[in-house]
C-alpha cells in the first residue's frame, strides 16, 4: 500500500478497499467496502450502529491501519463533557510557569505607580499564557491540529449526553474548532472519523444526517467463519463450520444478550485449547458460559444445543434439583418449579435461615427507602434494654387501672 | 450519646406513587379493552376461586371475548404460600404468558405481586425478595388487580405478603416484602363485585381497613402527605362499615367501604404500618387464620400499647370516629377512641381474642385443615407461654416493626401478645 504512505491516498476502487482491510484482518463485505470507499472519497463521518461485538471498532483499527493513518480514539461516557473532548487549559502548566517567572513579572511592574497601572500591565502580557504553548489538546482538537492525516474514532456515541453530541456535530460540520484565546484551528487534510453507536438512546436526527450511515449487523454463515479462519484460532476447518452454524442457531433463541463476533472466536479458542475433536453436546455446554453470559440464557441454550449440533438428537431428561416437597401431595402431577439452582434440601441450613428472621430490627433503621436494593444500608438501631417487670407496665398503661385525666 | 444520634430517626420520608385505578360500579367490565391498551396477548389469571360467585368465570369470559388468551391459576390459598406463588410463575413461563390480571382480596394480589417479582427475575425463588425493594429488575409483567373484597388495598400498594412454608416447614415465616416494582399497573375496585362477600369476611377486612388506616397515623415514619388519607379511611370505615356488614345488599356501605379501603392503602403505603400488622403477620404463619380477624383483636390492644406516646393524634382518631370530643382532654379523647373501636369491632360480631376463635367462627376457617404438614391438627389456638414466646419473637422481625411509635423489645410486646392470645377487652375500657 505505498500510495497509502502518507495517508492521504485515495482507493480506487471497492475491491481495492476489501483487500487493503483484509490485509489487516477485517473481512469486510461490499455494502460495508462501499461505505469505507465513499467515506474515503467523500470525506464524510461514517456513523455505524449495530449490537455488541460485530466489528464496529475493529473497524476503525482495521482502516487507520490500511490507510497508514494515526489512530485518534474518544471513548464516550455518560456525564463527559466539552473540556475532556476538545481541549483544556493545561492549568498546572500554567500555574508552574508563573511561579518560574515571578521575578521577570515583578520587573516588568516595577515601576508602575499604581496599582491599576500594575493590573494593565499584566493584562497586556495574558496573551502570553492563553497561547497554543498551555493548551492541552483533547481527541477532537487533536484530530483536527495533527499535521499528518488520522483516523478519529468516537466510539459509543450513544453513551455521551446530547451536549457533546452538539459540539461533535459542530466539529464535524466545519472540521474546525475555535478557541478564543488562540484564533480557529483548521485541519489541513480532514480526518476519516468514524463514530460508533450501540443504540442505547436514538441519535439527533442533525448528526445522523452529516453521516454515511451504515448498519453493522451479525455476519452470514460465510463471512462469520472466514473471519473465524482468519483469527486463526487453532480450531479446524470442519468444526469451526460447524460452530458456526450452532452460534447462528444461538442467535435466534431470542436471548437477553446474543452471541457476536467476539464471542464466537472466543467459542472457537476454548474449544481449540481443550483439544476438542468433535463437537457434541456435553463439550458445548461446558463451555457455552463463554458465549452466553446470562443464568437465564446458559440454561435456554443448553436446553437447545442438543438440537443445534444433532437436529435429530433426543434430548436426554435432566433432573435438575427444585425447591422442597411441600408435603401437600401434588408434587407428582404438578410441572417442575422455577427455582434457583443453587437451592438444596438442607433442613438445618433452613432452620437456621428461618431462625435469623426473628431478630429485632434487622430491618436496621431505613424504612423502606433503599435505591439500590442491596441491603438496608443503616446498622440496626440497638433497642433499648426493658427489665421485665417494666415491661408489664408498658402495655395500657397497666390495663385499666383508673387512672386520672 | 453521637451527634449521629441525634438526627430524627428517618429523616427522608418517601412517597410511593400510586397505579392508575378505575373505581366505581361496572368498572370491571372495562377489564378487556384496558388489557388490550397495555398489550396483553395472553393472561395468567391468578385467583383464589372465589367459589360459590361467578365473578371470577364473568372476567374470564369477558377477557376471551375481547381476545384475550387466558390461562386461569386459581389454587391461591388464604395467606398466600411460596409455593402457590411459585407453582403459578412455573405455569407462567410454559404457557409463554405476558401479563397478569389477580381476581379476589388480598391473597390473590399478593400472590400475583409475588410471581410477577419472581419472573422478572428469571423464576427465581420468592423468598428471597422479603424486606425493602429487593428486587433487581424494575421491569416486570404488567398486571391488573380486580378487587372482591373492601380491606387489603393491595391493588394499590407496594407491599405484598406471602408465607414462607418452605425454608424451615416446622417453622413458618410470614414475611412482607415492600418493593415498587411489584406496584400493579391499573387497580380495579368495582363495588358490584364485593356484594356477595360473606358477612364475616366483610367485617374482617374492614378491620384491615381500621389497621391500614391508624397505623401510618401514628408510626414513626408517618409524614404530612399521608396523614389525610389516614383520617378520612378512618372516618368512612366508622361510618359504613356496620351498614356493609348488616345490610350486605346496601350500595352505601358497600361503596364507602370501597372508597375506605382504597385510601387506606395509599395512607400506609407512605405512612408506613406498625405491630398490629406484626401480631397479625405472627398468627397468619403459625394459625392460618385470616388476615382482617387478626387485626381486629389485635387493633384495641395496640392502640391502648401505642397511645401513651401519641394522646393528641389518637384524640384526632376519636373525631374522625365521630365522637363529640368538645371539652374532652386528649387523653379522655384517645381513651374514647380504644372504647368506639372496641364497640365497632362488637358491633360486626368479630371474636374479642385468638383463643375464641375457632373452627366454625368464620366461613374459610383453616384452622386444623391447613395445608402443609405444619397446620394439620393444630385445630385450635393454644395460646400458652411457648406459643406467645414464639409470636413475640416473629414480631420482632418483622418488617412492619420498625415503624411502630412505642419501642418494641420481647418484653414490652409479649404482654401485647399474650393480651391478644387470653385477655378480656373489657381491661381496655376505663
Amino acid at each position: 500500500m505505498s500510495q497509502f504512505e502518507s495517508g492521504s491516498g485515495q482507493f480506487d476502487s471497492v475491491d481495492e478497499v476489501v483487500d487493503a482491510l483484509g490485509e489487516q484482518g477485517y473481512i469486510a463485505d461490499a455494502r460495508l467496502a462501499t461505505t469505507v470507499f465513499l467515506v474515503n472519497r467523500l470525506d464524510k463521518p461514517l456513523l455505524i450502529e449495530g449490537p455488541a461485538g460485530v466489528g464496529k471498532t475493529e473497524l476503525a483499527k482495521a482502516l487507520a491501519k490500511a490507510t497508514g493513518r494515526r489512530l485518534l480514539r474518544l471513548q464516550c461516557y455518560e456525564g463527559q463533557d466539552e473540556t475532556k473532548a476538545l481541549y483544556e487549559w493545561d492549568y498546572g502548566k500554567q500555574l508552574l510557569y508563573t511561579q518560574i517567572l515571578r521575578e521577570k513579572i515583578g520587573q516588568v511592574v516595577a515601576d508602575s505607580p499604581t496599582l491599576e497601572d500594575a493590573v494593565d500591565r499584566i493584562g497586556a502580557q495574558e496573551s502570553v499564557f492563553f497561547s497554543e504553548r498551555f493548551l492541552a489538546s483533547r481527541p477532537l482538537l487533536e484530530a483536527i491540529r495533527s499535521d499528518e492525516p488520522v483516523v478519529l474514532l468516537i466510539d459509543e456515541v450513544d453513551r455521551a449526553d446530547e451536549a457533546l453530541e452538539a459540539v461533535l456535530l459542530e466539529t464535524l460540520a466545519e472540521y474546525q474548532v475555535s478557541v478564543p484565546e488562540v484564533g480557529t484551528f483548521t485541519t489541513t487534510t480532514p480526518p476519516y472519523v468514524v463514530l460508533t453507536s450501540n443504540n442505547t438512546r436514538d441519535l439527533s436526527a442533525a448528526l445522523k444526517r452529516r453521516c454515511l450511515h451504515l448498519f453493522l449487523d451479525y455476519p452470514t454463515a460465510e463471512r462469520e467463519l472466514e473471519i473465524v479462519r482468519s483469527k486463526k484460532t487453532g480450531l479446524p476447518d470442519a468444526l469451526a463450520e460447524q460452530l458456526v452454524g450452532v452460534v447462528r442457531g444461538l442467535r435466534e433463541l431470542e436471548l437477553r444478550k446474543s452471541p457476536s463476533i467476539s464471542e464466537t472466536i472466543d467459542w472457537a479458542r476454548t474449544l481449540a485449547v481443550l483439544g476438542v475433536e468433535e463437537l457434541n453436546a456435553t463439550v458445548l455446554s461446558d463451555t457455552v458460559s463463554v458465549v452466553v453470559k446470562y443464568d437465564k440464557d446458559v440454561r435456554k441454550a443448553i436446553g437447545a444445543l442438543p438440537k443445534l449440533v444433532d437436529p435429530n438428537a433426543t434430548v436426554p431428561e435432566k433432573d435438575h434439583g427444585h425447591g422442597h416437597g411441600h408435603g401437600h401431595g401434588h408434587d407428582e402431577e404438578q410441572p417442575k418449579k422455577p427455582a434457583r439452582a443453587d437451592e438444596t434440601e438442607d433442613e438445618v441450613d433452613g432452620r437456621a435461615i428461618r431462625a435469623a428472621k426473628d431478630t429485632p430490627g434487622r430491618f436496621g433503621n431505613t424504612y423502606g427507602s433503599n435505591p439500590l436494593g442491596g441491603d438496608t444500608g443503616a446498622s440496626p438501631s440497638k433497642p433499648p434494654k426493658v427489665p421485665a417487670d417494666r415491661g408489664k407496665s408498658s402495655f395500657g398503661a397497666g390495663l385499666g387501672r383508673k387512672r386520672a385525666l | 450519646m453521637q451527634v449521629e444520634e441525634m438526627l430524627p430517626q428517618f429523616p427522608i420520608k418517601e412517597f410511593h406513587p400510586f397505579p392508575r385505578a378505575l373505581m366505581g360500579p361496572g368498572a370491571h367490565e372495562l377489564i378487556g379493552p384496558e388489557a388490550l391498551k397495555l398489550g396483553f396477548k395472553k393472561t395468567l389469571v391468578m385467583t383464589s376461586g372465589l367459589r360459590g360467585s361467578d365473578i371470577v368465570h364473568k372476567i374470564v369470559e369477558s377477557m376471551k371475548y375481547h381476545g384475550l388468551e387466558v390461562v386461569v391459576y386459581d389454587k391461591v390459598e388464604s395467606n398466600p404460600k411460596d409455593y402457590n406463588v411459585m407453582d403459578a410463575v412455573g405455569m407462567y413461563q410454559q404457557n409463554n404468558c405476558d401479563s397478569f390480571v389477580s381476581i379476589g382480596g388480598g391473597s390473590s394480589h399478593d400472590a400475583c405481586k409475588g410471581a410477577r417479582v419472581s419472573v422478572a427475575h428469571d423464576g427465581r425463588n420468592v423468598n428471597e425478595f422479603e424486606g425493602f425493594n429487593k428486587s433487581e429488575n424494575p421491569k416486570n409483567p404488567p398486571h391488573i388487580a380486580v378487587s372482591t373484597t373492601a380491606g387489603t388495598g393491595s391493588e394499590t400498594s407496594w407491599a405484598y405478603v406471602i408465607t414462607d412454608t418452605t425454608t424451615d416447614p416446622k417453622n413458618p415465616h410470614k414475611y412482607v416484602a415492600f418493593d415498587d416494582a411489584s406496584v400493579t399497573t391499573l387497580a380495579i375496585d368495582d363495588p358490584v363485585l364485593y356484594y356477595s362477600c360473606p358477612v364475616d369476611y366483610t367485617a374482617q377486612c374492614g378491620f384491615d381497613v381500621l389497621a391500614h388506616a391508624s397505623e401510618p397515623y401514628v408510626s414513626r415514619i408517618n409524614f404530612d402527605p399521608s396523614l389525610g388519607n389516614a383520617l378520612h379511611a378512618i372516618k368512612l370505615t366508622n361510618r359504613n362499615l356496620r351498614e356493609a356488614v348488616w345490610n350486605p345488599q346496601g350500595y352505601e356501605g358497600r361503596f364507602g367501604m370501597m372508597n375506605a379501603q382504597y385510601i387506606a392503602a395509599q395512607a400506609f403505603n407512605s405512612g408506613g404500618l406498625g405491630i398490629i400488622h406484626s401480631i397479625s403477620h405472627a398468627i397468619s404463619a403459625f394459625y392460618d387464620t385470616h388476615h382482617g380477624l387478626n387485626n381486629a383483636i389485635a387493633l384495641p390492644r395496640v392502640w391502648a400499647f401505642n397511645m401513651p406516646t401519641h394522646y393528641k393524634r389518637f384524640a384526632d382518631i376519636a373525631e374522625a370516629m365521630d365522637i363529640d370530643t368538645h371539652g374532652m382532654t386528649n387523653v379522655q379523647a384517645a381513651e374514647a377512641a380504644l372504647a368506639a373501636s372496641i364497640r365497632l369491632l362488637r358491633d360486626v360480631g368479630i371474636p374479642e381474642r385468638f383463643v375464641d376463635v375457632k373452627q366454625d367462627s368464620y366461613s374459610k376457617n383453616r384452622l386444623g385443615q391447613g395445608p402443609t404438614e405444619f397446620y394439620k391438627g393444630e385445630g385450635i389456638i393454644k395460646g400458652d407461654a411457648a406459643d406467645v414466646d414464639r409470636i413475640t419473637n416473629h414480631v420482632l422481625g418483622d418488617a412492619c416493626t420498625p415503624g411502630n411509635p412505642k419501642e418494641c423489645t420481647f418484653e414490652t410486646v409479649r404482654p401485647v401478645v399474650d393480651h391478644c392470645m387470653n385477655g378480656d377487652l373489657d381491661d381496655l375500657l376505663t
